[in-house]
């Protein structure tokens, strides 16, 4: 029986394709993980677990990491939390909806590095807007908070360069030019909340808006926010157009915005050193698998959803 | 006690007017239908009454007070919704809670983890009213699940159950059977108006199935074009229409109409045949509404036609019978044992009686009195 064999037609393109571009490529970047290979070397010498050893002993990585870490808790709350928070507002609205989508959206479809030169002007310390603005501030009553006040009395910080604000200026970069993209997320998300529910919830007694919100759009919204988080996160933990843009030697002050997948530009192809910038790659990979296995066993868990 | 009257409601969305100044009373414990074509005003009436929807004038007093300004919850009415619009995250037992969580706890005793705490007698009296609900409509074992492993039956179940447990002073229903299976919603009809009788409430109910209206209501009203056509008992409605359109909406298969004529001297004519008297009517042409089981076959009826199509319901057959001169085809009920074959010529008389007569604008003609059985 020929036919039998039918089925391999139809599975067989997806499956050679995503061999030859997904499994083939992390399979060999696995076998790289473990030498010192560089590019143009015809051979390279098995270290076995060595470039892994530097990632977990190093202070450099001990840096990437925290780099990294700082800038994934802080903006995947903030993209969810702005995202939600927007969503919310501009569904509430009966005209001009469309304006705000318009405008929140635009620093996602916006060239980041683009963006990141714009930044880079607004944040100088001299001739800057973001400062210039605040020093009209200084003798008024915002004096009161002492940070202000020694900003008035000496200068107010270098965001870019100072090692205290360079990750959160960069995370705070990532929250604006991502939080457009979860807001159009949760838009979706919420006009497939039936109209219905709104009415018995009335019905029901929750006429304050955080009674409604807590009983009906938050739950409903429950699949929408799983997925948002895991794409925040992923996108999150793939930043490196921003630390390229305003840092492209060394990742930023004393390398406290030296992100992931920078670490893996700058070892690998700055410096071709094939084997660390596989090995980086590997746990890169291992962190978004967790989370892709996290978000299906959220899914999972509410498969009575609806 | 808690009569509901709605007083000169009206209501337009953007250019179109879907209430034109409807008036309803509503007795206390009646089961009230509202019932007319998609579209026709019946569930926005309901939801003013709910207070989901604001009308654009008039009154809505549920007992002495006005409540056209009050909110919805305050009402104290309970909604049963054609999508039950139950809570899909929560349990049967947690839905059934909810409307009386928001009525009895204080905010601080909603609160998530803190609110338990604070309210664990208050809450356990609020299961038992939930539990005692279960109990009546015999949902007991479904009560730890959620809405999505339930069946439509069990769901629409669950929504009554929602409602009742708070015990409010009149149930809204807005189609609440529609999405249920043939089957299902004739068994579903008779627990409704079942309900009905133990409870002693309130029912408003909505629906576009004169069927569901003619069996289960106290008193139904029907609506057409954002206007109340009539509203009284079902049999009432059933028997003596006001108008055509309400005629034409009642009853099923639908009520016959026929072109007829009073003549000069107070007869009217149908077919070329006079059939019945119509006194104090002006001659003018009319039309002639005849339910299906007034006309039947008789050897001797004056009617001569052809069966064209038998509906075979088991307990009648309604024959589709064609007359010469007439377009469409009249619907005539016969019992099994004397239905004709199809194609079969048949001949057919009129029960004088029953005979409905409108004016050309679709007014009732309610003139006709004495008997024409003779005059053939």
């Amino acid at each position: 029986m020929r036919d039998r064999y039918a089925y391999l037609w139809f599975i067989g393109p997806a499956l050679i394709l995503m061999f030859l571009i997904l499994l083939v490529p992390i399979v060999v970047a696995a076998g790289m993980s473990f030498t010192d290979y560089s590019l143009g070397n015809p051979s390279a010498n098995f270290v076995g677990f060595e470039n892994y050893e530097k990632i977990f002993t190093r202070s450099t990585y001990a840096k990437m990491f925290g780099a990294t870490f700082r800038y994934v808790f802080v903006v995947v709350p903030m993209t969810v939390g702005l995202g939600l928070g927007a969503a919310l507002l501009i569904n509430s609205l009966t005209r001009f909806g469309d304006v705000y989508k318009t405008i929140y959206f635009l620093p996602v479809m916006a060239a980041l590095i683009a963006m990141a030169i714009v930044w880079e002007f607004a944040f100088h310390p001299t001739i800057g807007i973001i400062n210039a603005t605040l020093e009209h501030g200084c003798g008024t009553f915002l004096e009161g908070w002492s940070w202000y006040a020694k900003g008035c009395a000496r200068t107010f910080p270098l965001w870019l360069t100072d090692r205290d604000y360079a990750i959160w200026t960069v995370s705070f970069i990532g929250i604006w030019q991502g939080f457009g993209f979860n807001m159009v997320l949760y838009l979706a998300g919420l006009t497939g909340i039936p109209r219905d529910l709104y009415h018995a919830a009335e019905m029901d007694g929750a006429y304050a808006s955080w009674d409604r919100f807590r009983l009906i759009t938050w739950p409903m919204l429950g699949p929408t926010t799983v997925f948002v988080v895991t794409i925040s996160m992923i996108r999150s933990f793939q930043v490196f157009d921003t630390v390229e843009a305003f840092y492209p030697q060394g990742g930023g002050p004393s390398k406290s915005v030296y992100v992931m997948m920078f670490a893996i530009y700058e070892k690998a192809i700055q410096q071709n050193l094939m084997g660390i910038g596989a090995a980086i790659t590997m746990v890169f990979l291992g962190f978004v698998l967790i989370l892709t296995l996290l978000q299906r066993w959220l899914i999972e868990r509410r498969t009575h959803y609806a | 006690m808690s009569s509901i009257s709605l007083r000169q409601i009206t209501k337009s969305f953007g250019a179109t007017t879907v209430l034109k100044g409807v008036t309803l009373d509503i007795q206390d414990g009646e089961f009230v239908t509202l019932v007319g074509p998609s579209g026709c005003g019946k569930s926005t009436l309901l939801r003013i009454l709910a207070g989901l929807e604001v009308a654009d004038a008039g009154t809505v007093t549920i007992g002495e007070a006005d409540v056209t300004q009050t909110r919805p919850c305050a009402r104290n009415l309970a909604m049963v919704f054609q999508s039950y619009a139950l809570y899909p995250h929560l349990s049967v037992a947690q839905n059934m809670l909810t409307p009386l969580l928001l009525r009895d706890l204080t905010k601080l005793e909603r609160l998530p983890i803190l609110g338990p705490l604070l309210s664990r007698s208050k809450r356990r009296a609020l299961n038992d009213l939930v539990e005692n609900t279960a109990q009546t409509l015999k949902i007991t074992d479904l009560l730890p699940r959620k809405p999505g492993q339930l069946s439509g039956g069990q769901r629409q179940r669950v929504a009554l159950g929602r409602a009742m447990v708070r015990n409010p002073v009149a149930f809204l229903m807005d189609e609440p059977l529609s999405n249920l299976d043939a089957a299902l919603r004739v068994h579903m009809r008779s627990e409704l108006a079942e309900l009905h009788r133990r409870l002693k409430t309130t029912f408003v109910y909505v629906t576009h199935d004169q069927a569901e209206a003619l069996t289960m209501s106290d008193r139904m009203a029907v609506m057409m074009d954002g206007n109340i056509l009539q509203f009284g008992e079902p049999d009432d409605i059933y028997r003596d229409p006001n108008s055509l359109a309400v005629a034409r909406f009642v009853g099923s298969p639908g009520i016959n109409t026929v072109p007829g004529e009073v003549d000069a001297h107070g007869y009217l004519t149908v077919f070329g045949h006079r059939i019945a008297a119509a006194q104090r009517v002006a001659a003018q042409p009319v039309t002639v509404g005849i339910r299906p089981e007034h006309l039947s076959l008789s050897d001797a009826g004056p009617f001569k036609g052809m069966v064209k199509h038998r509906e075979n319901l088991g307990s009648d057959i309604f024959l589709h019978v064609t007359v010469e001169g007439h377009d469409g085809t009249l619907v005539l009920r016969s019992r099994p044992d004397q239905a004709a074959a199809l194609g079969a010529q048949v001949t057919f008389s009129i029960h004088p009686d029953h005979v409905l007569m409108f004016d050309v604008q679709g007014a009732r003609l309610r003139a006709l009195a004495t008997q024409m059985a003779e005059m053939t």
